[in-house]
């Protein structure tokens, strides 16, 4: 049985993404982050593959627990979803002195310094697993090039993405050649998912709808695999 | 003109204060510029550019944290601190021209690096700071110049030429082409005038 193992899963996107490997007959590792959430552990009620596992993506031993965990029920992975995100600040502004620069910290490590040593912890679960596929959530605030004209800021969440995109790249030269293929996606403008399973009215797409466009993708093998690309539920490239 | 180059510990950084003041400019340090009282700045140079040895891994060889937050306090953090404290004498200036210092192995597209992982991708953070910076600065008149310095491969008095040349040259094309005017379009040049792509 092939597995995944899929961080930020309490809600949204992550939590789409266990439904969705759950129904391809995927063992899913589940990180859960979010202790007022409770959907991961309905879910897990009716599939008995969904394991829940505890995982801070911005605490180098909470990432160093979830490999020991995973290593001991299932001594490999064939997928890593990287999905956890945190937002970060909004009021980091240049001419509202003081910066809250801890802001910027705090959203790096978990959004781009996160995913690094999760791929690095993961790696050798990973050379055991038979796909050796890496799968990044990013986001179009990441295009450096794009974001001329689109606002000046808040500044934190955009370059932490403009970081994991670099991250990605690294990780795509130094591990290609071996065999591992990686895939960066833009998800667009979810709505959230609420606690009691409901949905906010705010945004543009629902979580299970890009979730289904995303695992497909993930999952796909494709024909250039050399090509390190971010693309959108539209297969659009966004440039970096 | 006024010039605050903020670091004064490099080859680099003493030929680029060499070269601006020979051409006339009053070349400052931070603290020159907090003890004199200087009324105004004309250009911010921000030679911010930290590399740290134990930052030079592969991610076989364990990933190294706390590197990568020392490299990312010092090039990020740092530089928007930075910004922040001489914004209100910048926006006094008439130059109101913004530099700071990258690398090509910095660019997302170009780059073929598989270490330094911290210095990369602060590098990245501080390309898409600067970014927002832009949009929120270019209406009040500012413009900006990310510059690869070359080490290693350029000698640091070419490499100050080179930067003294790319930062008080108007980048504009006669006809003022926003697709191709650097005034317009953030670009990342190195010191022999290549650009790179983000």
């Amino acid at each position: 049985m092939r597995s995944v193992l899929i961080t930020g899963a309490d809600r949204g996107l992550g939590l789409s993404l266990c439904k969705e490997y759950l129904g391809r007959g995927f063992t899913v590792f589940a990180g859960k982050y979010m202790e007022d959430y409770t959907l991961l552990e309905d879910l897990g009620e009716k599939d008995q593959n969904l394991c829940v596992i505890w995982l801070d993506m911005g605490c180098e031993k909470s990432i160093k627990n979830a490999v020991s965990a995973v290593t001991e029920i299932a001594g490999r992975l064939d997928m890593l979803i990287s999905n956890a995100a945190l937002m970060g600040k909004f009021d980091c502004d240049l001419y509202a002195p003081p910066m809250d620069l801890e802001a910027v910290w705090d959203t790096f490590r978990v959004n781009a310094l996160g995913p690094m040593r999760l791929a690095e912890g993961f790696l050798p679960l990973m050379e055991r697993g038979g796909d050796k596929r890496l799968c990044f959530v990013s986001s179009e605030v990441g295009c450096i090039a794009l974001m001329k004209h689109r606002g000046d800021g808040p500044y934190p969440y955009p370059m932490s993405k403009a970081a994991l995109n670099m991250g990605v790249r690294m990780l795509h030269n130094h591990l290609y050649e071996r065999g591992y293929t990686f895939r960066l996606f833009h998800p667009g403008w979810m709505k959230r998912r609420m606690a009691d399973g409901s949905l906010s009215e705010t945004a543009r797409f629902d979580p299970d709808d890009i979730g289904r466009i995303a695992a497909r993708y993930f999952d796909k093998n494709l024909g250039d695999e050399h090509r390190l690309v971010m693309v959108d539920y539209s297969r659009y490239e966004w440039p970096f | 003109m006024n010039v605050l180059i903020t670091g004064n510990l490099t080859e680099f950084e003493n030929n680029l204060a060499e070269v601006f003041t020979r051409e006339g400019y009053k070349v400052f340090t931070q603290d020159e510029a907090r003890e004199l009282g200087i009324p105004r700045l004309d250009y911010l140079i921000d030679t911010t550019d930290n590399r740290d040895e134990a930052d030079r891994f592969t991610l076989d060889e364990g990933f190294g944290g706390e590197a990568v937050e020392r490299v990312f306090r010092g090039n990020v953090l740092r530089s928007m601190a930075l910004l922040e404290t001489f914004l209100p004498l910048l926006d006094k200036g008439e130059g109101k021209r913004l530099v700071y210092l990258s690398s090509a192995e910095a660019s997302i597209n170009a780059t073929r690096a598989v270490k330094s992982f911290g210095y990369n991708m602060s590098k990245a953070a501080l390309h898409q700071f600067i970014q927002l910076t832009r949009n929120k600065l270019a209406p009040k008149g500012y413009t900006f110049r990310v510059f690869d310095p070359m080490a290693g491969e350029v000698t640091p008095q070419a490499a100050a030429e080179s930067a003294y040349n790319y930062i008080t040259r108007r980048r504009g094309t006669e006809n003022h082409d926003p697709l191709r005017d650097d005034e317009e379009n953030m670009v990342m040049r190195d010191a022999m005038g290549r650009q790179y792509a983000w």
